[in-house]
C-alpha cells in the first residue's frame, strides 16, 4: 500500500486517508481490507490517476456507491486494494483537505491522513444516523479524544451536514 | 447506541495502546483474512488464476459492487490471456 502513496504524492495529487486505517491513529482500531482514500482530483481529473496505477494495478473506473463517486485500485502482485473517493467539492470536503494531516504511518511511511474531527464528521455523515458501526466509531473518536477535538469546527460543520442530531447522540453516549 | 458492558475498561486500554500497536493489529487482521481467504481457495481447488482471483475478491471485499467485480475480473482474464499477469502472490 505504501506504494499508492508514493504514486499519488509523485503525480501532485492531494489526498488524505479515512475510514478505518485513519481511524487506528485517533480511536479503537477496526479490521479492514481496504484503505480508503479521499482524492482531490481537480484539475485534472481522474485519467491521469488512473495512468500512474495501469499496469500494475487494476483500476476501476468511477462509479456512484452510495452516494459517493468511487474508483478502485487493486495492486496486480499482492492484492491489496485501495478505494478512492472522488470529486466531493463542497464546502465541509474543501475544508477537510485543507486541514488533513501529516502522519508517519507505521506501516506505510508518511502520508496524508484525515484530522479526528473531519474522520467524525464523515462518519457522522455515512452512518446516516443507523449504522451502529459507524456509530460506534464516532462514540469512540470522541470519547478518546474529547479534550483535543475542536468542538467549534465540528458543531459548524454538523450542522452544514445535517448530522447535529447524530452528533449530539454520540457526544452523550456511556 | 447500544452499550456494552466493559466499555468503559476497553476504553481505557486503548487509550493506553500505542498507536503502532493499533496499526499492527489492523495489518495482522489483514493477513490473517487473506490467509483465511486463500486457504478456502485452495480447499475449493479452483481451474485457474482468474477463477481463483474471482473467489477471493469476492470473500475479502463481499460489499463491491457486481460493476467492479466484472470489471476487474475482466481485466485480470485479458492480463492472463496476455502473458501479463499469472495470479496474485500469497501472503
Amino acid at each position: 500500500m505504501r506504494d499508492v502513496f508514493e504514486r499519488l504524492e509523485r503525480l501532485g495529487v492531494r489526498y488524505y486517508v479515512t475510514g478505518s486505517e485513519a481511524l487506528a491513529r485517533y480511536a479503537e482500531p477496526r479490521q479492514t481490507m481496504d484503505v480508503d482514500i479521499v482524492v482531490d482530483t481537480r484539475p485534472a481529473g481522474f485519467a491521469p490517476i488512473a495512468r500512474a496505477f495501469e499496469g500494475d494495478y487494476v483500476v476501476n473506473q468511477p462509479l456512484d456507491v452510495g452516494g459517493h463517486r468511487m474508483a478502485s485500485l487493486i495492486a496486480l502482485s499482492a492484492l491489496g486494494k485501495a478505494d478512492l473517493i472522488l470529486d466531493r467539492r463542497d464546502a465541509w470536503a474543501r475544508s477537510a483537505m485543507e486541514r488533513r494531516q501529516r502522519w508517519d504511518h507505521p506501516e506505510y511511511g508518511p502520508l496524508w491522513v484525515a484530522s479526528v474531527e473531519d474522520l467524525l464528521l464523515a462518519k457522522l455523515e455515512w452512518s446516516s444516523g443507523t449504522s451502529e458501526l459507524q456509530l460506534r466509531d464516532c462514540r469512540n473518536l470522541v470519547v478518546l479524544n474529547r479534550d483535543t477535538i475542536d468542538w467549534p469546527y465540528v458543531e459548524r460543520w454538523a450542522a452544514a451536514l445535517g448530522v447535529t442530531e447524530t452528533l449530539e447522540r454520540v457526544r452523550h453516549a456511556p | 447506541m447500544h452499550h456494552e458492558p466493559g466499555q468503559a475498561e476497553l476504553d481505557r486500554r486503548i487509550a493506553s495502546t500505542p498507536v503502532e500497536q493499533r496499526v499492527e493489529w489492523i495489518a495482522a487482521k489483514r493477513m490473517a483474512g487473506l490467509r483465511s481467504v486463500w486457504q478456502q481457495a485452495d480447499a475449493a481447488a479452483l481451474s485457474g488464476p482468474v477463477e481463483q482471483a474471482d473467489f477471493i475478491l469476492r470473500r475479502l471485499y463481499p460489499e463491491m459492487p457486481e460493476a467492479w467485480f466484472e470489471d476487474i475480473v475482466g481485466q485480470l482474464r485479458a492480463l492472463h490471456a496476455a502473458g501479463r499477469w499469472s495470479g496474485f502472490r500469497r501472503p
